[in-house]
């Protein structure tokens, strides 16, 4: 008896044991229940399904399951939606690695020109909110289809764009994969920058071929980074809900996430639910795939430290040529986008780009009094933005501080206790949000939170409910990136503390965080920048008095007016590079660091 | 991570139950309670007149100012917005005690089923349009009520029941100028004619539910069999229903969105789309949108973007459109019922609808409320509408109005039925 009171006193003079049980406490709260409250809800009648279902609201009913798998609507609400999600992903997947992998190559192993430019230029779309490219697509590739004034391009070159390429999946692929190319470049770019030369030298001795050095050596070495590209950017496309919702929707062109926003939306919530489950199902599957990979990956880990510069690939000729198309490219992906958007927010009739049509009035125009939108004030001046605005950066702060510091407590303590049942839980726990569709996840969070629970009030409406969500979404990326570097952090420089009699909290701010500054940083830089752009999550969850910047822009957007929807899109994108511009100046910390964390 | 993969065998398992069972689908059509006939008559301001509360709007106001909680209000239209700031400014209440949000409809119900249900505080009074949802989730589940006095039942007669209407607001087929030519457009079944595929647009009827209620009301039995007539005037022979189609509604509704229908985000796009002068087709564009929309972006307009070329059907057989109410009703957990209600009376005076020249708005501007608004009438049919605007009653000749009763209990039938199609 005594033994065991010793043990359980042992077992909590440890700081990360307690850590870690309260992180399973409030986690299993926070991630499973949601887990069984949204299963509970595909088995329910919804307030806006009475009539269709005949049954009182809250009544057990079948009806979902049986509408969703077995009737003549399964193929439209469930078969066309996947088969779409899937195959746009898996080709975006390719259009990622080809574009990233290849300028990765070009970067690190060749003569490119201006690298240190295009380099940065190349993050770009990554740190900019998801649907940046799908907008800047419409409004250059815009064509007859909906009617309205052709695109940007159309205007400037009289080429007609073709329905296939303006709007469907074809834009959608190319947009999606763009955006998350920068993964591409960073993970494969980084094996290839840290590759031992040796065996590329013991090949040149050999007098292999160039072709057969690029198939036997560089090939098998990024496989493993191409393939956790392929599971990043696949599962990014699976969730991807913006980009569909702008590119798909006006050629009835449905995915999952849209047709589960149409349904939660509307009148059949219920299959909206089964969707998010569906949605889950496959985001496990393509988790266990990655651990799967990452166990084989080990195996891979000849990179045992540089051990000469490798020789950088001549492009000759071509140098030139190549290094404009690149940069075109490049262009394409970061600056060209921008200035669609300036221009889309100061002009007065659409397809027009005649300066006599330009104006700044939706930028600092003054309030006419009126309820038209060109009555409005300009976003600048107007008080609405700005409330919002600083909404925005308080949500983002506090998602950031919550999810950055929990994020790097269980890194902390899941790996000082690595190897138990307990820490390996935990770390499930911490990554399971990242496995839930941001708009399946508010959908629980607002059919839980709606209500008082226990001790806790009901959080519909406030702030404290966006930021919990905010924080437990984002813990993953923290948590991960706190994992990984906390494995580097050999445990002897704490228990030289231990020994010395440090306390557990001198430890932690004198020893841990200062070796770890630059990934705890990231750690908060990363929810932050998400938190900025993030939509999906919040869409739903947001009230009339609390918006936030992207929702406001969705507001905009769906009212048609589309000079403050491309002027906030602006101001939004401008607040998450200061950010990341300063603090990366500021500690050194930067987006691309973090990115092995979501 | 294994209780997760534990929990998802549980549903594929639970899944392949359903499978199994195969049980026969519900019926969606086991009509809501009170679906059929219309209570339209039953209100009848004579045989109500007993019941109507009979406070006025002074001893509703000086309750409300009394009671000291804040007047909260949701809209879905700018407007009433503004109004309410204008209302605190105009009888001596802190403006502060006033706020005024516009939320679209579907958040709005959600907002306030969620605010009601779960007892946090929220709106007093919510301006809201899609009667068949605000019926089916707000007003049967008792989250809002339908409220009028005296005073209201004498402006507004017999749109007080069975919800009461603030505004009126339309939606007519309109075409662009450059393309389409005065008369050519006389029947609704043109949007189904090869030579007008892919030409018609209108906004996304699963994303704004009014328009959902439209083609609801097209498949009503009265309705129908005009469309059916209207069938037979425009193309020389009798219907012939598909199989899939119960009547000429269902039939219209098929083979418009067979003919390519493009289903728009915004009215105001939609307009500036069909219209726009820069663009080099020269395809038939029409569309069926706000009148409000249309005259903002008009190109006679006085207004500085209004540079699109558009006009509108005057006459088509047998609807030239819609006309849809925005509701305004009172919530059960209101703070301060009483100036709601003192609001409420307040918007259906002329100078609740169209501002008195001088009272302001939050930022300072003099309130002008509906004046000079193409596309929106008051309940109060006795308020002069815009310059050039027909009043209320003409347009309820030419055009299908919503009726929430019948939209709420066909709503789901419509849609099913749309999904299949589509």
């Amino acid at each position: 008896m005594k033994k065991t009171l010793n043990k359980i006193k042992t077992f909590f003079s440890k700081p990360y044991n307690i850590l870690l049980i309260v992180l399973m406490v409030t986690l299993t709260y926070l991630v499973i229940l949601p887990l069984f409250s949204i299963v509970g809800d595909t088995f329910v009648v919804h307030a806006s399904e009475k009539s269709r279902v005949g049954q009182p609201v809250g009544s057990f009913t079948l009806y979902h399951w049986i509408r969703a798998f077995a009737s003549d609507y399964s193929k439209i609400l469930i078969w066309e939606p996947l088969w779409h999600s899937l195959y746009t992903s898996a080709l975006s997947c390719v259009v990622s690695i080809v574009i990233g992998g290849g300028f990765a190559w070009l970067v690190t192993r060749t003569d490119l020109k201006w690298k240190k430019v295009l380099t940065k230029l190349f993050i770009f779309p990554y740190i900019m909110p998801s649907w940046t490219l799908a907008l800047a697509w419409r409004n250059f590739f815009k064509n007859a289809v909906v009617g309205g004034a052709p695109g940007i391009f159309t205007a400037l070159t009289g080429i007609t764009i073709p329905d296939w390429f303006a709007y469907g999946p074809f834009p959608i692929i190319v947009t999606t994969g763009l955006h998350y190319s920068p993964f591409a470049y960073i993970l494969i770019g980084g094996v290839l920058r840290n590759m031992d030369a040796n065996l590329e030298e013991a090949a040149i001795i050999l007098r292999t071929s160039k072709a057969r050095m690029f198939t036997r050596i560089t090939i098998p070495m990024v496989m493993p980074a191409v393939m956790s590209t392929v599971i990043l950017v696949f599962s990014s496309g699976m969730s991807s809900f913006a980009v569909p919702q702008f590119l798909g929707l006006p050629v009835r062109y449905y995915v999952l996430t849209t047709e589960m926003y149409s349904t939660i939306q509307g009148t059949n919530p219920g299959v909206g639910y089964i969707i998010a489950i569906l949605m889950m199902v496959i985001s496990v599957g393509i988790m266990l795939a990655n651990q799967y990979m990452i166990g084989t990956r080990k195996s891979y880990a000849t990179v045992t430290g540089k051990s000469a510069n490798i020789s950088l690939f001549h492009l000759k000729k071509a140098r030139t040529v190549i290094s404009l198309l690149v940069t075109l490219v490049v262009l394409c992906m970061s600056v060209i986008p921008m200035i669609s958007f300036v221009l889309q927010s100061v002009i007065l009739t659409d397809g027009n780009y005649h300066l006599s049509n330009m104006t700044l009035d939706f930028w600092i125009g003054i309030s006419k009094g009126g309820n038209d939108y060109q009555d409005k004030a300009g976003i600048l001046r107007n008080a609405d933005v700005w409330k919002t605005l600083f909404n925005s950066l308080k949500l983002s702060f506090t998602c950031a501080l919550g999810a950055g510091t929990v994020g790097f407590l269980a890194g902390y303590s899941i790996v000082r206790r690595r190897g138990s049942t307990l820490s390996r839980f935990v770390e499930n726990l911490t990554f399971i949000p990242y496995l839930i569709p941001s708009m399946a996840f508010s959908a629980i969070y607002l059919s839980m939170f709606s209500q008082q629970r226990g001790f806790i009030p009901s959080l519909y409406g406030t702030f404290a409910l966006l930021a919990l969500i905010g924080t437990v979404k984002y813990l993953p990326m923290a948590s991960r990136s706190g994992v990984n570097s906390m494995l580097q952090l050999s445990p002897e420089i704490e228990e030289a503390g231990v020994i010395m009699g440090v306390p557990w909290w001198k430890r932690m701010t004198r020893i841990i965080v200062p070796i770890q500054k630059s990934t705890i940083v990231s750690g908060y830089l990363l929810p932050f920048v998400s938190c900025m752009r993030e939509l999906s999550l919040f869409v739903i969850l947001v009230t009339a008095n609390n918006r936030v910047l992207t929702t406001l822009l969705f507001f905009y957007d769906e009212k048609g007016w589309s000079q403050y929807g491309n002027a906030i899109n602006l101001l939004i994108i401008f607040i998450v590079l200061l950010v990341n511009f300063v603090v990366e100046k500021l500690t050194g910390a930067s987006i691309e660091k973090g990115v092995g964390g979501e | 991570m294994k209780k997760i993969i534990a929990i998802l065998l549980a549903v594929v398992m639970l899944l392949g139950l359903c499978a199994c069972a195969k049980t026969e689908e519900p019926a969606a059509t086991t009509a809501a309670p009170a679906a059929d006939n219309t209570p339209q008559e039953t209100a009848a301001p004579e045989t109500e007149a007993p019941a109507v509360d009979q406070t006025t709007f002074e001893e509703l106001l000086e309750a409300g100012k009394k009671n000291g909680n804040k007047l909260t209000i949701y809209s879905t239209h700018s407007v009433a917005v503004s109004a309410v700031e204008a209302f605190a400014n105009k009888f001596g209440i802190d403006i502060n005690m006033v706020e005024g949000t516009q939320i679209g409809d579907n958040n709005q119900i959600t907002q306030v089923a969620t605010e009601v249900s779960s007892g946090v505080s929220g709106a007093d009074v919510i301006f809201i349009q899609d009667g068949a949802r605000t019926v089916s989730e707000l007003v049967d589940e008792g989250y809002v009520y339908n409220w009028y006095n005296q005073e209201i039942l004498d402006a507004v007669g017999a749109d007080c029941e069975p919800l009461l209407v603030w505004d009126y607001c339309n939606k007519v087929f309109i075409y662009s100028t450059d393309y389409v030519a005065e008369g050519e457009i006389t029947n609704i079944w043109y949007a189904t004619d090869p030579q007008y595929a892919g030409t018609v647009q209108m906004k996304n009827p699963e994303k704004e539910g009014v328009n959902m209620n439209f083609l609801v009301m097209l498949t009503s039995d009265e309705n129908a069999a005009k469309l059916a007539d209207a069938y037979k005037a425009y193309y020389g022979t009798d219907i012939v229903l598909d199989s899939d189609c119960p009547n000429a509604g269902y039939q219209w509704i098929k083979m418009m969105y067979q003919n390519g229908a493009v289903l728009g985000d915004s009215d105001g796009d939609i307009a500036k789309a069909i219209g726009n002068p820069e663009q080099e087709s020269d395809t038939k564009w029409s569309a069926l949108i706000t009148l409000n929309k249309y005259i903002k972006n008009r190109k006679d307009s006085t207004k500085n973007p209004g540079s699109y070329t558009l006009d509108y059907v005057k006459e088509m057989d047998p609807v030239a459109g819609f006309i849809y109410p925005i509701y305004g009703l009172i919530t059960k957990n209101a703070d301060n019922p009483e100036l709601a209600k003192a609001f409420l009376v307040w918007l259906f005076t002329e100078e609740g609808w169209m501002g008195d020249g001088t009272t302001t708005q939050r930022d300072g501007s003099v309130y002008k409320g509906m004046s000079g608004r193409f596309g929106d009438y008051s309940g109060n049919q006795s308020l002069a509408v815009a310059e050039g605007d027909l009043p209320v009653t003409e347009w309820k000749k030419i055009l299908i109005q919503e009726d929430p009763i019948y939209a709420a209990a066909h709503r789901a039938d419509v849609e099913d039925f749309i999904k299949l199609i589509k």
